[in-house]
């Protein structure tokens, strides 16, 4: 019984003690360190901004219009009229800013911009490029792993807003063009009911997929042990890890507001 | 000249492998030529001198420090004055070369990188890989990596530089080219140390006058 216990304790709660113990080290790191290195931190900080963030633009500004557009689309046929304008920046507000957009930004970003952190710092991992900065007097996890993080918080922060202004942006054209109802009431109406609440959930939730995705590539991007055959299996093991964690952080955080409201 | 780094009866152990004995003692300003014919023991030497590894019996140390005396910050304090030009550590794979060569700087200095980007490139004008400035490592030739190794350690400026076979496998041009290029760098400063390992005795080149050669066989 003590080892299905155990098993299950380990399972359970094993790889979240495994993480929370990473990041302290990263924190830690970054505490420890600054401001020595900083012109690194910021190098390598810049190049994941970019690469997480600005080059996903496009594609977040096009599933920001498309989810905007497939929302009215499928709720136009209740629309009676202006009288419903509610209902509709009700359905916009917590279907789409409380729970697609974070939702999907997320996963954009796990299988975008996490796996190839995971894949990227396996194989600089088998080639001793971590020994290289070592020899070096760098300190890695201050310098490449905790930028990477930062930089992923920020960038996941950005996309989610620039997502979230799209598709409500998309919501009240497609409105016009479907109900004829006026863009001008939607986003009046809208913004009227919009609290800050709303958008505090919005991005508190951006910001902690962004800890924990970020935080999970990185970790399994540094367990690798001498295989590149391993790479593959960590890769798809982080990218599932990340959806694990951000759903359970979602209905955590979803609960909280629950029980606020 | 004062000791810098003495061993006494030190056996470097890497991997649960114990090197041969290492007596040794180096001074500020020597130029040592090493015969290591495993690439096991150039390794756990590498490691050694850069602390990657830290297992080892008998003595070692380092200024009259025990190298198991050292401190995590004395170790970062070493490392900044001293660096390798060794495959076994290579460049990293997602900087580019100009990147790669002042990367230690970027993050000991307060230079900006606008002044270290200069700095490097002239080094790599004066090694004749200038063009190359912008590729990563996968799209260098292996000439162009050992000079940007060489190029890495020179802007750095180190006191102690580590060279890891690196004429073993050249053709005699490169060869040539590269001793010129560590002589001129040795002689900038007089108290900077170099380390040569070499695979065997006829790799070692005359006209360069070790003070030290010993064998680790």
């Amino acid at each position: 019984m003590k080892r299905i216990l155990d098993f299950l304790f380990e399972r359970i709660f094993g790889t979240t003690y495994n993480l929370a113990s990473f990041l302290y080290i990263c924190l830690e790191g970054f505490f420890t360190n600054f401001p020595r290195g900083i012109n690194l931190f910021i190098n390598v900080s810049k190049k994941q901004i970019y690469f997480t963030g600005i080059q996903a633009i496009p594609i977040t500004i096009y599933i920001g219009i498309f989810m905007g557009m497939v929302v009215v689309t499928q709720i136009a046929s209740f629309i009676t009229g202006i009288g419903d304008l509610s209902t509709i920046t009700n359905i916009i507000n917590i279907g789409l800013v409380r729970e697609t957009i974070p939702l999907l930004m997320a996963i954009v970003t796990i299988t975008r911009s996490g796996s190839a952190i995971t894949s990227e710092l396996n194989l600089m991992k088998i080639n001793n490029e971590f020994l290289t900065l070592r020899s070096l007097g760098i300190n890695y996890i201050y310098s490449l792993i905790f930028s990477r993080i930062a930089s992923f918080i920020i960038s996941l922060l950005c996309l989610t807003i620039i997502a979230t202004f799209m598709s409500i942006l998309s919501g009240g054209i497609s409105l016009y063009l479907f109900t004829n109802i006026a863009t001008e009431d939607f986003f009046n109406t809208f913004f009227y009911r919009i609290s800050p609440f709303d958008l505090v959930l919005l991005l508190l939730k951006a910001m902690f997929f962004g800890l924990i995705i970020s935080t999970i590539c990185c970790f399994y991007g540094l367990v690798i042990k001498k295989s590149v055959t391993e790479i593959p299996q960590l890769t798809t093991k982080a990218v599932l890890k990340c959806f694990y964690y951000v759903f359970i952080i979602n209905i955590f955080l979803d609960m909280l507001v629950v029980l606020w409201e | 000249m004062g000791i810098i780094y003495e061993f006494r009866d030190c056996t470097i152990i890497h991997e649960n492998e114990k090197m041969p004995i290492l007596n040794l003692t180096i001074n500020s300003g020597e130029k040592i030529g090493i015969i290591i014919t495993r690439d096991l023991y150039d390794f756990a030497l590498l490691y050694f001198l850069f602390f990657i590894n830290r297992e080892y019996e008998g003595y070692a140390s380092i200024k009259n420090i025990e190298f198991k005396d050292l401190h995590e910050s004395e170790i970062i304090q070493i490392l900044k004055t001293q660096i390798h030009v060794s495959p076994h550590l290579p460049l990293i794979s997602n900087l580019k070369l100009i990147e790669n060569i002042y990367l230690p700087l970027l993050y000991h200095s307060n230079l900006s990188e606008n002044i270290l980007f200069n700095k490097a490139y002239e080094i790599l004008k004066q090694l004749g890989i200038e063009s190359s400035y912008n590729k990563l490592p996968a799209y260098l030739t292996n000439h162009e990596k050992r000079c940007g190794l060489l190029a890495r350690a020179f802007l750095s400026d180190a006191n102690l530089v580590y060279y890891s076979h690196i004429i073993d496998d050249s053709n005699r041009e490169y060869r040539d080219f590269y001793l010129k290029q560590i002589i001129d760098f040795h002689n900038t400063n007089k108290d900077r140390i170099t380390i040569m390992t070499f695979r065997q005795k006829t790799h070692i080149p005359e006209d360069f006058k070790f003070d030290k050669i010993i064998s680790l066989k």
